[in-house]
């Protein structure tokens, strides 16, 4: 009789336990995404050329002129990117003669393709927002200005660098 | 002191009775949802709601999302008896799967985690989702699991669409 008791209170004990440790799992996912876009690439395809200037006579570049200045930004289709001319000289130097360089409100411009005719045109003192062609995934920029020679200009070429910076916006 | 009846005597039956009565005395329900007709019922597995989406990166820039942010964090949602206490681990991924094989790197850091019983992410509580956490239930039996991470596309990473799987697992313990 007595172990019998003692069978019982081991079931007890037993039937008790797993109620007591009573363990279960379960699981579920979520994703993890990301999307690498291409790294944006700016290929300079084009110089801005004054060509011979006259002293005393400004002479202006146009976006559509075929002697502005002109840039291939490649990256991922679609995507926005910020134009920013982070280098924008206000003179052209030669040797240690200088000449005066000016930009207007539509001196610069941007279209998903090689056609200045039809861009969008900004003031290349102000960044700007545009997207990249899709799904040529190009966009062309542009810049022109104006020159200022004075009376006394020195005789020789002038040269100036001017910088494009493209950054992805996120959007 | 033993009466016999034929039987057993009473305090055997009355032990066999209390043998039986544990299980039931346990308080233990079903888990809300819950289909097992077992006395140890199973979680209720939690629900992904939300992926954790870093969205568009450049390569050579690492990305955080915070688990603070209500539209790139990953959610769950867990669902189970009221006031359990439950073990949560995570089954993290360290690459993202991407183009032609290409891996895209990915970390979570101490505070990575958050949990809460309300669906309110400003007021949940941090932790580190590479380790086992021990959380609470509501009431309700409801709470909610957010999480963030890092990615670091090296400068030469693939461009392209990168994922991977993110499982959480919940556990109830005794408590």
């Amino acid at each position: 009789m007595q172990k019998l008791a003692v069978v019982l209170i081991a079931v007890a004990l037993l039937a008790y336990a797993p109620a007591a440790m009573a363990q279960g799992t379960a699981s579920g996912d979520i994703l993890a995404q990301a999307n690498v876009m291409t790294p944006i690439q700016v290929a300079a395809e084009q110089d801005l050329l004054f060509g011979n200037v006259i002293p005393g006579s400004n002479k202006s570049i146009a976006v559509d002129n075929p002697s502005a200045g002109r840039w291939l930004v490649q990256g991922t289709a679609g995507a926005e990117v910020d134009l920013d001319f982070t280098t924008l000289p206000v003179a052209l130097t030669s040797g240690a003669n200088s000449m005066p360089i000016v930009y207007g409100a539509t001196d610069a411009g941007h279209h998903t393709s090689n056609d200045p005719f039809s861009a969008v045109l900004f003031d290349p003192a102000v960044s700007a927002l545009a997207n990249i062609g899709s799904p040529a995934a190009t966009l062309y920029v542009w810049v022109g200005g104006t020159v200022q020679p004075v009376l006394a200009q020195a005789a020789g070429l002038y040269t100036g660098t001017i910088t494009l910076t493209a950054t992805y916006t996120g959007n | 002191m033993f009466e016999g009846n034929g039987r057993g005597p009473r305090w055997i039956r009355a032990l066999i009775l209390v043998a039986m009565a544990l299980p039931m005395a346990s308080g233990h329900a079903e888990p809300e949802g819950g289909t097992s007709g077992s006395a140890a019922p199973e979680p209720r597995p939690p629900q992904g709601r939300q992926p954790l989406d870093f969205e568009d990166v450049v390569a050579g820039a690492a990305v955080s999302v915070d688990r603070l942010d209500v539209r790139r964090a990953g959610q769950f949602k867990l669902f189970g008896r009221a006031d359990q206490e439950v073990l949560l681990t995570f089954s993290l991924p360290s690459g993202l799967a991407g183009p032609g094989g290409a891996l895209l790197p990915i970390g979570f850091a101490e505070d990575d985690g958050g949990f809460t019983t309300e669906h309110r992410p400003d007021q949940a509580v941090g932790f580190d989702p590479q380790v086992p956490y021990l959380a609470r239930l509501s009431r309700s039996g409801h709470a909610y699991v957010y999480l963030g991470g890092t990615v670091r596309p090296h400068l030469g990473q693939r461009a392209g669409a990168y994922q991977g799987t993110v499982t959480l697992t919940v556990a109830y313990t005794a408590n």
